[in-house]
């Protein structure tokens, strides 16, 4: 069903100078058509509490102010980003319990619908990716706290965020109550996504030509401290760096061992392939390392690997490469501090270099104001299998690559 | 007051408390027939009453000039009545002879509906409603059936859609029957009142004499969705 309300009180609502919006009833859609600052159509369901969230956007939502506020942010960032800026800062009814009862209550049952079925869900084994889980929670935590149903010292836990997403919820929530709802939504956006690839209608010039640059969020936004990289002079030969060879089904020479066996193999042929295992190891040089030799020790598991560790001070810190391509430096500079700071762009810089992707750490990441975001996103990596986590008391016989 | 209450509690709650007339002073009572709406509006309010028919000549309504004593003189009909004595004026069936009117009884209707009511009579007065005046309708039909300026100038539409606590008194044993009869074989009562000036006139009345917005919604006839959308559109004024 789709029918126009010609008798709608919440169309009503709408300033002018929002437009003269219809309202459209509809069976379960609900959203905001905006055009820039104007108004054009609400659709809502035939539940109370989505049209209560369409009058918010209808009121409150501008599509030109969101493009910019969250510019470089994934649609479902953005969209979550919005409803809980509305919802912790833009909730028709002001002050704690002046929400009208029929409203308060419809608001509480659609709460529990959603919420018991996400948790349903999870325990009957769907998957549910880690965006998805955190930012229902999210908002059901925006929802509740903007609509008075729970006390701010009690909403996280009445949604049941696990960890580490309970402290990246707790932070983000202070952000948007504050008004900071940029910098909450870069730090999502780069939990769950990291940078985006930059679209035309991006590029402030509006030429329509995508460079192919990916665009952070975090950029003038979050403000990340300092991370310099020492290339340090990698003149040493690691010994442990051999180039094998592999049998083909082809190739310029035969093996001749092979041709006394009574079957003959189907790899019959020697290609002088370098199988040398590469990647990038990542070290976190922080105090709660314990021994330094860690870092000799991964440049002999991972010989031809790239290996660099870092660690900071209280606002900065330097990420040393301390072997690439079966060379290392002669001896590794073991860090003038031992905090760990630039764990952020130490990852940034991870993900830049060659894959696989190791890390070691006990993601005892701090000294950031987005800490509590880092370690969130690391767990979100590892789960994604793009980067392999491993801590300080590694199995020493397992293989890095 | 609550969304929950009957309608006949409503209407009498509202009587008791002196919301009616003093904040409230246009009602619309529309519902099945035989609940008890006319009653029980004569009984609380001891109103002025009259019932619309068809063709129904603008002195019935109003009055007129008559022969008393040998001299010819204006005699109030039961609308210059209510306005001069302060009293409720109770019209029966407003809607069912809409169609049927002749258009003076109409233009009346609407200068006896205004804010103040002023009517000036034929005999060249000025009648203006005397304080404790208010305009109470009952009709079967959904009110959105009333031509928009009738329709608009009520505050508060009242739906009577169960026996009233005097019908139920004088039907007795038989009062659970009944129950089950109730608009046996009429239309339902759906209707939907839009947002206009006047609605928001009468909530700013409402809440003047503490009812809560909730309350004053349902009063003012939105149910359902639209109370709530009632509700969100003036919250935070």
């Amino acid at each position: 069903m789709s029918e126009v309300n010609r008798f709608s009180a919440l169309v009503a609502g709408v300033p002018l100078n929002r437009g003269s919006p219809v309202h459209i009833e509809e069976d379960e859609l609900a959203f905001t058509q905006l055009s820039g600052d104007q108004v054009v159509a609400i659709h809502t369901p035939q539940e109370i509490f989505p049209r209560v969230h369409e009058y918010m956007h209808a009121l409150h939502s501008d599509e030109i102010v969101m493009r910019r506020v969250y510019a470089g942010c994934e649609f479902v960032v953005m969209q979550l980003a919005e409803d809980c800026r509305l919802h912790t800062c833009c909730w028709p009814w002001h002050r704690y319990g002046e929400t009208p009862q029929l409203i308060r209550e419809a608001t509480k049952a659609w709460l529990r619908r959603e919420l018991t079925a996400l948790n349903k869900a999870i325990k009957g084994g769907e998957k549910v990716s880690d965006f998805s889980d955190f930012a229902v929670r999210l908002r059901q935590a925006a929802i509740r706290l903007g609509a008075g149903i729970n006390r701010r010292r009690d909403v996280l836990n009445k949604v049941g965020f696990r960890e580490p997403f309970y402290d990246l919820a707790n932070h983000v929530l202070d952000m948007f109550q504050d008004g900071r709802e940029q910098e909450a939504a870069a730090i999502i956006q780069m939990t769950f996504f990291g940078p985006k690839p930059a679209e035309p209608k991006d590029m402030a010039n509006g030429t329509g030509e995508a460079v192919g640059e990916k665009i952070t969020p975090y950029e003038g936004v979050v403000k990340q401290p300092k991370m310099t990289i020492v290339e340090l002079p990698h003149t040493v030969r690691i010994p442990e760096a051999k180039i094998g060879f592999r049998r083909a089904t082809m190739g310029p020479r035969l093996h001749r061992p092979s041709l006394r066996k009574p079957v003959l193999p189907q790899r019959l042929f020697v290609k002088r392939s370098p199988r040398k295992p590469d990647g990038t190891i990542l070290i976190d040089a922080s105090g709660s390392m314990g021994s330094f030799d860690v870092v000799s020790k991964w440049v002999e598991r991972a010989p031809f690997g790239t290996v660099a560790y870092y660690a900071g001070s209280s606002h900065a810190g330097t990420l040393w490469v301390y072997a690439r391509n079966g060379l290392k430096a002669e001896e590794p500079v073991q860090p003038k501090f031992g905090g760990n700071t630039v764990d952020g762009p130490a990852i940034d810089w991870l993900l830049r270099q060659k894959p696989p992707f190791i890390m070691i750490t006990d993601k005892g990441f701090c000294g950031a104001s987005d800490s509590f975001a880092q370690i969130a996103r690391l767990e979100v990596l590892e789960k994604q299998g793009i980067i392999k986590v491993m801590d300080y008391a590694h199995d020493e016989e397992a293989e890095p690559f | 007051m609550s969304s929950n209450e009957q309608w006949d509690d409503t209407l009498t709650r509202m009587w008791d408390n002196k919301i009616i007339p003093n904040y409230i002073d246009r009602i619309n009572i529309s519902g099945f027939s035989r609940t008890g709406k006319s009653t029980l509006v004569q009984r609380l309010t001891n109103s002025v009453r009259i019932t619309f028919h068809e063709n129904m000549p603008l002195e019935d309504f109003l009055g007129g000039m008559q022969l008393v004593n040998g001299s010819t003189v204006w005699v109030d009909g039961p609308c210059a009545k209510a306005m001069r004595e302060g009293r409720p004026l109770q019209i029966d069936e407003l809607i069912d002879h809409q169609g049927a009117l002749p258009q003076e009884v109409i233009t009346t209707l609407y200068a006896a509906m205004d804010k103040p009511a002023a009517i000036t009579l034929p005999s060249g007065e000025r009648l203006i409603a005397a304080p404790g005046y208010c305009v109470i309708a009952t009709h079967n039909p959904p009110p959105d059936r009333l031509p928009h300026p009738i329709f608009d100038r009520f505050d508060v539409f009242l739906k009577a859609d169960k026996l009233s606590k005097g019908m139920r008194a004088a039907l007795g044993s038989l009062a659970t029957k009944a129950d089950n009869v109730v608009g046996y074989n009429q239309p339902k009562l759906s209707w939907a009142r839009p947002v206009t000036v006047n609605a928001l006139l009468a909530l700013t009345q409402l809440r003047k004499a503490g009812v809560r917005d909730q309350d004053a919604a349902h009063l003012l006839g939105f149910t359902g969705n639209a109370q709530a959308d009632f509700l969100t559109a003036i919250s935070g004024s």
